[in-house]
């Protein structure tokens, strides 16, 4: 992907995944936002709250829907690569460190760190993941 | 893998954003290649070969 994804020269595929993070990213924080005030105003139980804590969920699992239909749709097969690596990246990093916080709060009896503290960590880790690699690839020469 | 990417490219005066252009890839993937850091898929090594009329051992070459 390249570093700017609003630019004129952004293949229609990053335009789409572009739009896409937008809309399901701004529809999680509108869900996250709108359960929290209802569950907090009308205390809703059992099938109510099934339902509602599976909103946000829902976005969540849009956002990761709109990576998959980025690297379906893709042609420069390079641009895949470099998200893919993003994504491992991001993947075995929340890994390592959630394991890590487990042991911590295991042996230590710590206290759990604060709800979406994954998401919103494969999210940013994803991200600089992406800007590094995109630097490092821009580097060279074009003589 | 080695390439003789840059050096055809240099011959017919392309900056890299032409040849990615040409290739329909992006001018990062175009640096990569020609940088070794990325080896290219048999289809885009097959395009590059047609784009520049030779065949694919002229261009690439195993270490």
């Amino acid at each position: 992907m390249t570093c700017n994804p609003f630019g004129k020269n952004v293949s229609p595929a990053v335009r789409r995944y572009t739009q896409g993070i937008l809309f399901t990213m701004s529809g999680y924080v509108l869900a996250v936002l709108g359960t929290t005030f209802y569950v907090h105003a009308h205390h809703p139980t059992g099938l109510m709250l099934y339902a509602l804590s599976a909103i946000p969920a829902f976005c969540i699992f849009a956002m990761l829907g709109v990576v998959v239909i980025y690297l379906r749709d893709e042609k420069d097969e390079f641009q895949r690569v470099l998200v893919v690596r993003a994504l491992l990246t991001a993947a075995f990093a929340i890994l390592a460190l959630s394991a890590y916080m487990d042991f911590l709060r295991s042996y230590g009896n710590l206290p759990a760190l604060p709800p979406f503290t994954d998401f919103v960590a494969f999210w940013m880790i994803f991200g600089l993941a992406q800007l590094i690699q995109s630097i490092r690839a821009n580097g060279g020469t074009d003589e | 893998m080695n390439n003789r990417l840059k050096v055809l490219r240099a011959e017919r005066n392309w900056s890299q954003a032409d040849l990615a252009s040409k290739l329909e890839v992006s001018r990062q993937s175009v640096n990569a290649i020609e940088t070794g850091k990325y080896d290219p898929s048999l289809p885009l090594a097959f395009r590059i070969a047609r784009l520049f009329d030779l065949p694919i051992e002229q261009i690439f070459a195993d270490n």
